[in-house]
């Protein structure tokens, strides 16, 4: 059965399944994993994403071969017997911009994470562009490290997916993270208020991101904070001798992990709390993602936000 | 160490180290991207972590060190550490009498004594010190004495002078004197200051020594300090031999003895063993020549065991001075106890002058102031009447006193005399000095003012008490009414005079005498050379004794007449005259007879003062010439200290002619013949602050201090400590394990 000729609750059954990383990891291509993650989450709404969205008529145009004839303006063939379809002008609700975190750090992958953590972020970013351009929203992708890497100009259409999937595949990740100072560089970047999501491990000072926070918080950007991070960095289950290698330039330390793993814990759970807290504090949403858990978490989210927004609004 | 080649186990120490050094180079390689919360908890546990990890290796390192070293069977002594492989040793061999024992086997063709196994011992013990060792030996019994002198590093000079100069003595044994001295000589040498110090105590092991009530109440405490200072090993060199018989008195009946007078002396002999002693064989010997071993009578006893049996023997001499008799047990296994001596001064006749105060000679002792005197001190046998008395007495009337030679006489006995003369005083304290005896009876002839003037404080201080006024009343002859009488006081009969009532149970004949009147006697409590002789039961003195230079005093409150008491008439007075002439006419003189260990002296005459003296001991080859010595109130006397060894000590006086005087030496056979012995249990019960190593004949003493000397093994405490350890390890690592 193909996805095509398939009802819609089979048609559920089998795009929910790219919500599991573990398929997800089975999929070559960005894009076409982006489609059937947002598809097979939309599958399970009522509403069609589409409702609700204004569309504005723009201007007549003659018809030409290889034109929707479900456009055709009929009145118009009534009175002037000519073909002529009707253009419509999408109104953008808004403008998102996501800052994808493509620094060395990223690129941890755990044996129990299907994929390292820059995989699932750019899962999470190709989703999410998916979703907002189906949603005839805007998005923009910056790619980023100690700076901005790679700026992708909000667009909105379904060719922009696939530049965005291009320039996610195409980052490499080689520097250090430097969230605080992105979010200033963004926010002086973007002119027009919007939404901006970072997609980040957030191994930076959380003063730092703090301020990065504020900066885009003072510019009147909504902000989503997802703080991706792998299994093992959030367990630390390692036992007998451990000589860890540090990424992003960091000396290599021997030690007996078993023996520091509650001071680890306790250092890593005081962090998210410091940067959850500044979140909190900031009206920025911010969600935990485990490289190991489904992509369905980032993606409710996200829409949960827009739509308190919305009500908001 | 008894090991020392498993020492090298010890290396095995560095395995954990080696381990943990290992696994710091095995570890897994894993890149990781969460290095800030890595290093914040490294930082954070870095120094608490690593501090476990040392403890945690030390634990285990220690553990391995402690398993080698109990491999090798370490040992330890404290000495050891400060003193190295030198010793200081004292070694204390007991000479007592009892150490002659017999032990049955023969050296140098002698029977062999416990003594000579003491010696063997002590050579066993010199020839375990090292090189460079210090030595001190000493010999013990109730005086230590050192036959090489101070501590010596020449031990095989020791081993000859041990057997030259080391010699058996007849004296008791005193383990506190001995322990003294070799405290002192830890103290005091600096060769024993820093060396590892052992005293050595070769001892029979006899039981009376160790007693309590031999000892003083700080011996334990003494013990305990040498105990600290010392390694202290008590060798064992008897046997459990205890059979044993021994003359334990040899004495004449009487103390005073003449020429051609029988003289009876017995001999007590007590059977110490536990066994019945049948035909034993009792010498007597009487003046033996040199080298006529014949006695001179022999008998044969038998002693129930623990039993005494008396053995008289009796013997007249004929010349006057000192006689020499002796008791011999044969085949006796401890010669020491089985012989002893006597010591018996014949004198040519003992003369007492009896000076009757009447006016005139009356024979009828009623009227007179001696008749009674005179019956009591020579008495006639109406059965026997040619059989000669030991005294022979003279009566003058007190007219005649300045006209006689009281140097005739052993006594003289002044019986209510009313007065005596000034220049006779003077004669009589002569008289006293060279000792022999004046005894005053007091009557109602005397004046007493007189007396204390003339022989009193003021005039030739002979009086043993002042007098004073006359007490009670005295018998009327005419009314032959009697007064209210009193007796003697039982209480406190310990003077010579008196002491044999007590002691045959006559008391009575004391009690039974009636007194009518008397003198009071005042002494003064200030003069310590007089004594109460004994009292009325009214509390006034009886008669008073004062020692002045050789001779004695006797002053009676009462006279020696019936007018005053019946004790004339009395049994209880022949009793107490005959004593009284004894006691007066051998005189105030150092005994001829002493204990062994104890000083002999003899008073000589002023004229001896520059004379030659040859003193001969019991022990050959050590006669002595020498010239007396004058004590500080110039008496002229010669002294023998050395006294351990029991026999005659003869000593001639180059007078003209040549005096010859023997002193017997015995030892005290009630201590020293009972061979029963201490067990190490009872002397570490009784002492228990005494910390001593016992080692007996029969073990291997070289190897028994040799162990001593390397110390306790302390491989059972390493086997503690490892399990210790391990069970240490196991809490700590389980407890700093980290728990999810």
């Amino acid at each position: 059965m193909s996805l095509i000729s398939a009802n819609p609750t089979q048609k559920k059954m089998m795009l929910s399944k790219y919500l599991d990383p573990k398929i997800l990891n089975r999929v070559d291509k960005l894009e076409l994993a982006a489609k059937a993650v947002v598809e097979g989450f939309m599958a399970g709404w009522h509403r069609s994403p589409y409702h609700g969205f204004s569309v504005e008529f723009a201007q007549h145009r003659e018809y030409t071969m290889g034109d929707d004839p479900r456009h055709l303006d009929w009145k118009i063939f009534a009175k002037a017997n000519r073909y002529y379809i009707k253009q419509y002008e999408v109104e953008t609700n808004y403008v998102a911009h996501i800052l994808h975190d493509a620094s060395e750090s990223m690129l941890y992958q755990s044996p129990k994470a299907p994929f390292s953590k820059l995989e699932y972020a750019n899962f999470i970013t190709a989703a999410l562009s998916y979703l907002i351009v189906s949603q005839t929203d805007t998005v923009g992708v910056g790619i980023f490290n100690e700076g901005l890497e790679t700026f992708v100009e909000p667009k909105q259409s379904l060719g922009h997916i696939h530049r965005i999937c291009h320039e996610l595949e195409a980052a490499k990740p080689t520097k250090k993270t430097d969230v605080g100072d992105i979010m200033h560089q963004f926010s002086d970047r973007i002119k027009r208020r919007g939404i901006v999501v970072m997609i980040s491990d957030l191994l930076d000072k959380p003063e730092r991101i703090l301020d990065g926070l504020n900066h885009l918080r003072y510019a009147r950007h909504e902000v989503l904070v997802f703080h991706v991070m792998d299994p093992y960095e959030l367990d630390f289950p390692f036992d007998g001798q451990v000589k860890f290698e540090g990424l992003e330039g960091y000396e290599p330390i021997l030690c007996q992990p078993r023996m520091l793993r509650k001071s680890y814990l306790e250092a890593l759970n005081k962090h998210i709390l410091a940067v959850k807290t500044a979140c909190e504090r900031n009206k920025v949403d911010y969600v935990l993602l485990n490289t190991a858990q489904p992509l369905e978490m980032a993606l409710q989210s996200f829409l949960q936000s827009r739509a308190l927004k919305s009500i908001a609004r | 160490m008894l090991n020392p080649f498993l020492l090298w186990f010890t290396v095995l120490g560095a395995v954990p180290i080696i381990i943990h050094l290992l696994n710091k180079r095995r570890y897994r390689p894993v890149v990781w991207a969460a290095m800030e919360f890595l290093m914040s908890a490294i930082q954070k546990n870095a120094r608490r972590l690593q501090l476990r990890d040392i403890i945690l290796m030390l634990i285990r390192t220690l553990a391995v060190i402690c398993l080698a070293l109990a491999l090798a069977r370490p040992t330890v002594n404290a000495r050891s550490f400060i003193g190295g492989n030198k010793t200081g040793a004292v070694i204390l061999l007991d000479n007592s009498l009892s150490m002659g024992y017999t032990t049955g086997g023969t050296v140098s063709g002698r029977p062999e004594t416990r003594f000579d196994v003491a010696k063997k011992l002590a050579k066993t013990i010199l020839d375990q010190l090292e090189p460079g060792s210090w030595c001190a030996l000493y010999t013990f019994n109730g005086e230590v004495r050192a036959p090489i002198g101070d501590p010596s590093q020449n031990l095989t000079y020791i081993k000859q002078e041990m057997d030259s100069a080391a010699v058996l003595s007849d004296g008791s044994t005193n383990v506190e004197k001995a322990f003294e001295k070799a405290g002192q000589l830890l103290e005091r040498h600096p060769e024993f200051k820093l060396a590892n110090r052992e005293i050595y105590v070769i001892t029979d092991m006899q039981a009376y020594p160790w007693s309590a009530k031999m000892v003083s109440g700080g011996f334990n405490k003494s013990l305990k300090e040498l105990g600290e200072k010392a390694s202290v090993y008590v060798v064992n060199a008897g046997d459990n031999g205890i059979e044993n018989a021994a003359v334990i008195e040899l004495a004449p009946t009487d103390t005073l003895a003449t020429v051609d007078m029988p003289i009876t002396c017995v001999a007590k002999i007590k059977n110490f063993g536990q066994s019945d002693l049948k035909g034993l064989v009792v010498d007597f010997f009487a003046d033996p020549v040199a080298g006529d071993e014949r006695p001179a009578q022999r008998f044969t006893v038998d002693i129930p065991a623990g039993e005494i049996s008396s053995v008289s023997f009796e013997k007249k001499f004929a010349t006057g001075g000192d006689h020499r008799v002796s008791c011999r047990l044969a085949d006796d296994r401890l010669p020491g106890d089985g012989r002893r001596y006597c010591s018996i001064e014949v004198i040519d006749e003992a003369k007492v002058l009896l000076v009757d105060g009447k006016d005139q000679r009356i024979d009828d002792p009623i009227y007179n102031e001696t008749g009674f005197l005179r019956f009591a001190l020579s008495p006639k046998d109406p059965e026997n009447p040619d059989k000669q008395n030991l005294i022979t007495t003279d009566v003058i009337t007190h007219h005649r006193l300045p006209d006689t030679n009281l140097m005739n006489y052993q006594a003289v006995v002044l019986s209510n005399v009313p007065r005596i003369p000034p220049a006779v005083a003077a004669a009589l304290e002569k008289q006293v000095k060279n000792g022999n005896g004046v005894m005053i009876f007091l009557g109602d002839q005397i004046d007493p003012a007189a007396y204390n003037t003339v022989l009193g404080a003021a005039g030739v201080n002979l009086l043993p008490a002042k007098i004073g006024a006359p007490w009670g009343e005295a018998v009327s002859a005419d009314t032959e009414k009697y007064p209210p009488a009193f007796g003697f006081s039982a209480d406190k009969l310990s003077h010579p005079i008196m002491a044999d009532f007590p002691n045959q149970n006559c008391v009575e004949l004391l009690t039974a005498v009636k007194i009518y009147r008397g003198y009071d006697l005042e002494i003064s409590p200030k003069d310590d050379s007089v004594r109460p002789v004994a009292t009325y039961s009214n509390g006034k003195l009886a008669a008073v004794e004062k020692r002045i230079g050789s001779g004695y005093v006797l002053l009676f409150a009462s006279p020696a007449t019936t007018s005053w008491s019946d004790l004339p008439t009395q049994p209880a007075f022949a009793i107490m005259m005959s004593r009284a002439a004894n006691l007066l006419t051998l005189g105030n003189r150092p005994p001829k007879n002493v204990g062994v260990g104890s000083q002999i002296r003899s008073l000589l005459q002023q004229s001896d003062q520059n004379l030659l003296v040859h003193i001969t001991p019991p022990y050959p080859g050590l006669k002595v010439d020498t010239k007396p010595d004058l004590t500080p109130d110039s008496r002229v006397v010669i002294d023998i200290n050395d006294t351990d060894r029991a026999g005659f000590y003869d000593i001639v006086i180059d007078r003209d002619p040549k005096v010859n005087m023997a002193y017997a030496v015995n030892p005290d056979s009630e201590l020293e013949s009972n061979l029963n012995t201490v067990v190490p249990e009872q002397i570490r019960h009784d002492y228990p602050e005494f910390r001593f190593t016992y080692i007996a004949k029969s073990d291997d003493l070289a190897n028994k201090v040799l162990q001593e000397r390397k110390g306790s093994e302390l491989w059972p405490w390493l086997i503690g400590a490892v399990f210790l350890l391990l069970a240490l390890e196991s809490f700590l690592a389980n407890r700093w394990a980290p728990r999810d």
